[in-house]
């Protein structure tokens, strides 16, 4: 037997909410070899877990959340994961991908992947530390805003994996956003999913390292794939200096800007919206996730405050979309949206929609185009379903179905697009059609880099050679995705220095389009390739050569190709059980038969041309279900019998689905009442709940720490010094700077200061309960009739447990207090008030 | 009426402005006008960028022999990607 896989933990967390229950089970080396993780992994296990048509905001609908093997592994772009589950949003599956915190720290804390599922009693906060898992109680965190939930964390959480839901996601808004760190799962509604768990807050540290079959060549492809993305015009410049803002003027200049609720693709004067904009106002530095050299993420200074910039998609659809062009007013919408935990594509769609339907005199609402105030009261009725907040917390699709706008309303299989207008950039409109989570520009392909934003430019308006490029883009995007990747690394694949070789704009560049566009000769082929067919690692795509070196196993381009297709053929398949159809795969009239500029009638998404021909290429059949030829060629047999089921339910699927939604939808309304209900309850009691938890909590705490021995453990010991700080007796812990920290029984009185100290990366101090037969350390209490009033014990007690002011007797709390005396070492010996009792003592007996 | 220039991301910054008209009667023309009014750094990467006129990418037509007319707008571009 070879070595086992490197780059994995091998364990998987699962925690059931509806019992508590907490178990870890591993999952065979083949998994990840075939799928990489993340989204891949994620549509499987969804796929074997859920049962089908399950209602997505019911306790069976798992939340999944997957590292990539290169997650947290230090390679570049690399703190990416993945959370797949039944979208709300759209009923099809639900993924996102996110560069925030969590993935990393879930792995530290041992950890590949979290499944939960259930449904809590009252609000939660799943903890996890090592392997150390357990639910707090997180009623008094209801109600409270992302930014308000996490300042209840130490240090804001900054040190920690975070997940948090907002008031929207409480409240089921259907595109609700999770939060991690300053990045966003943003789309398909998972945030509704996790407040229908009654789960507010999730924390990951710990102290796991990765292991790496290869340090040598990992360490070696991680340089000179660094180095890549640092030479490359777009990763090292671009993205750098003018973030993903610097797509809106390019994108303008080639009308694939959605302006006025993608009536049209270009604005005559963007304003301050754009990238340069933001850079010549508010723009105070970028930054960028962990292990990120690209690092394309805006802070800004607004209002005095340092906050976070917009991203190009929450720049488009609250900007130019809404005809907004001030950069300020989009700046604090989007804040808002990650305030109340919003999904900034789907609200401000959403809005733009509605600011349609209500000129045109079909809804009645004061949203208007080109006013940014009306959007942000906008924001705040949704996030708190007010009025008609609560119809526009159901998104675009189903107020499309309840005021009419089918035509023009911008989404596909419910998700609202991306801030990209498909009418000049044909290839992304075919995946806006067929992406597996609905109109996303990810799961689209990003064909329009190729088609209008790259520095190799293809003929944005024919079809021909569109379906192939949209598969191949596709499937890359899936693997890298898959792989715990940031998407961005795949720019690097057009040449950096192509435009130091041929001018941009000459005819060179334009046959060179010709080229690629007739590279679909090969590529409408692609299907029948096996994996084996590309044992090579080409430069350009640097993630196999580091994952190879990472794993210890040949992971060529042919096998990360082909775990990207397996990744959308999982997707697909679940959304076919589900009873999507191939009348799914479309796109409103609008972008299909509208030209974008009526000078150029080609100026439409010629989708039935496409469609077609993007099945065949893909190996499925003319009604869009993927072939037995094609399960078998990448391993997924299993799936044979989901693929027969859908074959023989296909023509009463769109029925049933419609049916069941129907009955979902009154469910829905149910759970909105109750969620209401709760909110308001918690929220009265927030105080007098936040007191409560908090003693609950420090009780516990008291319990695990009494007679407890505590010492530093050399191998984890970061020397920073943070226990000899907390540390309440000098010399009990021994540190100087720069060394390891060494715990002194003798003065060491045991109070847990150390341990609540020591930062959970390093968890380095290990805790050992008494032996069973020792005697429990007496019992603290104040003697009234000795103690004289003099306060000298309250600021000696590490743990809180005394209360005293002026004039008053001091009391201990004798279920808080971890007796570790201090206090009684305070006291001064002329009143000796502190008595030091047996534990059988009742709480009423001052004395013994 | 002049051709109007639109100037983003990198030429923005070499020139400090974001517009700029010409009389200049073809893209060459143009390109030659845009490197004495902006100099050497601004001149090599204009004749290396992606060219709009009206919104069409001229690689696909005439390429910098296309022709300009009154009120014609043209795009000088960098390459970007984002999501």
């Amino acid at each position: 037997m070879g070595k086992p896989l490197a780059g994995i933990l091998g364990q998987v967390l699962e925690v059931d909410l509806s019992t508590g229950g907490v178990r870890t089970l591993t999952l065979p080396e083949a998994d990840w070899l075939q799928l990489l993780g993340g989204k891949g992994l994620g549509a499987k296990l969804l796929l074997q877990r859920l049962p089908p048509g399950s209602d997505p905001l019911g306790p069976d609908n798992p939340l999944i959340f997957t590292a990539g093997l290169l997650t947290g592994s230090g390679a570049p772009c690399t703190s990416r994961f993945n959370l797949s589950t039944k979208s709300p949003q759209t009923g099809t599956i639900g993924f996102a991908n996110c560069g925030g915190t969590f993935g990393m720290h879930l792995r530290r804390a041992g950890f590949d992947a979290l499944v939960v599922t259930g449904r809590a009693a009252s609000p939660v906060h799943l903890e996890i530390r090592d392997d150390r898992v357990r639910l707090r109680d997180a009623r008094h965190l209801w109600g409270l805003d992302t930014v308000a939930t996490l300042a209840t964390l130490p240090g804001g959480g900054e040190h920690l994996g975070t997940l948090v839901i907002g008031p929207a996601g409480e409240l089921l808004v259907r595109y609700a956003s999770i939060l991690s760190g300053h990045r966003t799962l943003g789309r398909g509604g998972t945030g509704a999913v996790m407040g229908s768990k009654n789960l507010k807050l999730v924390t990951a540290a710990g102290t796991h390292t990765l292991p790496v079959a290869d340090r040598q060549v990992f360490t070696a492809a991680v340089k000179s794939w660094t180095t890549l993305l640092r030479r490359h015009p777009i990763t090292g410049s671009q993205l750098p200096r003018l973030g993903t803002a610097g797509l809106a003027s390019v994108a303008n200049a080639t009308h694939t800007l959605p302006v006025r609720n993608f009536q049209r693709g270009s604005t005559a004067d963007l304003g301050t919206a754009s990238g340069e904009g933001l850079a010549e106002t508010i723009l105070d530095h970028n930054s960028g996730c962990r292990s990120c050299p690209i690092r394309c993420a805006r802070v800004a200074t607004l209002d005095g405050r340092t906050v976070k910039g917009p991203e190009f998609e929450t720049l488009g659809m609250f900007g130019p979309n809404q005809e907004t062009y001030d950069i300020e007013a989009i700046t604090r919408l989007g804040l808002e949206c990650d305030r109340l935990g919003l999904d900034t594509i789907s609200a401000g769609s959403t809005l733009a929609f509605a600011m349609e339907l209500t000129e045109r005199g079909q809804l009645a609402s004061d949203l208007r185009f080109g006013d940014p105030a009306s959007a942000l009261r906008a924001l705040h009725q949704i996030a708190s379903r007010e009025g008609l907040g609560d119809e526009l917390a159901e998104g675009t699709l189903r107020l499309a179905r309840r005021y009419g706008g089918l035509d023009f309303a911008p989404q596909a299989k419910g998700l609202e697009f991306a801030s990209y207008e498909p009418r000049n950039a044909v290839g992304l409109g075919l995946g806006y059609a067929v992406s597996n989570r609905g109109g996303c520009h990810i799961g689209a392909g990003y064909l329009i880099f190729f088609e209008a934003l790259g520095p190799l430019q293809i003929d944005p308006l024919t079809p021909l050679g569109k379906p192939a490029l949209v598969v191949m883009q596709q499937n890359l995007m899936d693997a890298v995705s898959s792989a715990g990747c940031c998407i961005f690394t795949t720019y690097a694949v057009a040449p950096g220095g192509l435009e130091q070789l041929v001018p941009l704009h000459g005819k060179v560049a334009g046959l060179a389009s010709k080229i690629l566009l007739g590279s679909r000769v090969l590529l409408d082929h692609q299907s029948l390739l096996p994996s084996w067919a590309l044992p090579v690692h080409l430069p350009v795509i640097p993630h196999t050569r580091t994952l190879s070196a990472l794993t210890g196993r040949a992971i060529t381009l042919g096998e990360f190709l082909a775990a990207g297709e397996r990744a959308s053929t999982l997707e697909r398949l679940f959304n076919l059980r589900e009873g999507f159809t191939a009348a799914d795969d479309t796109l409103p009239r609008r972008l299909t038969e509208e030209p974008e500029r009526a000078s150029n009638p080609a100026t439409v998404v010629p989708l039935g041309e496409l469609l077609p021909r993007y099945y065949q290429v893909r190996g499925w059949d003319e009604q869009g279900v993927p072939k037995a030829r094609l399960l078998r060629r990448l391993g997924l047999e299993w799936l044979e019998p989901t693929r027969q089921a859908v074959l023989l339910g296909r023509a009463t699927a769109a029925r049933e689905r419609e049916q069941r939604e129907l009955e979902q939808e009154e469910a829905q309304r149910r759970r909105i009442a109750a969620a209401r209900e709760q909110g308001q309850d918690l929220a009265a009691r927030r105080a007098e709940l936040a007191a409560q938890i908090r003693q609950q909590e420090q009780q516990q705490r008291a319990l695990e720490v009494r007679g407890a021995q505590f010492e530093v453990l050399s191998s984890r010991c970061g020397r920073c010094g943070e226990c000899f700080r907390a540390c309440p007796v000098p010399g009990a812990i021994r540190w100087e700077a720069g060394e390891l920290a060494l715990i002194d029984p003798a003065p060491c009185v045991r109070c847990g200061r150390c341990e609540e100290a020591c930062p959970p990366r390093f968890a380095a101090i290990r805790r050992t309960p008494p032996p069973p037969a020792t005697p429990p350390p007496p019992v603290h209490r104040v003697d009234p009739a000795r103690c004289r009033k003099c306060g000298l014990c309250h600021p000696a007690c590490p743990v809180g447990a005394i209360t005293w002011q002026k004039r008053q007797q001091a009391v201990i709390d004798e279920l808080i207090c971890v007796r570790c005396g201090l206090c009684f070492q305070a006291c001064p010996t002329k009143f000796a008030a502190i008595l030091q009792l047996p534990e059988e003592v009742p709480p009423s007996c001052p004395s013994p | 009426m002049p051709v109007t220039v639109t100037l983003l991301g990198p030429l923005r910054e070499l020139a400090g402005i974001s517009r700029v008209q010409s009389l200049a009667p073809s893209v060459r023309a143009l390109l030659d006008d845009l490197a004495g009014q902006f100099g050497e750094e601004f001149a090599r990467r204009a004749r290396r960028s992606r060219i709009l006129v009206n919104g069409e990418p001229i690689q696909f037509g005439r390429g910098v022999a296309t022709e300009l007319h009154d009120g014609d707008a043209v795009a000088l571009l960098f390459p970007v990607g984002g999501g």
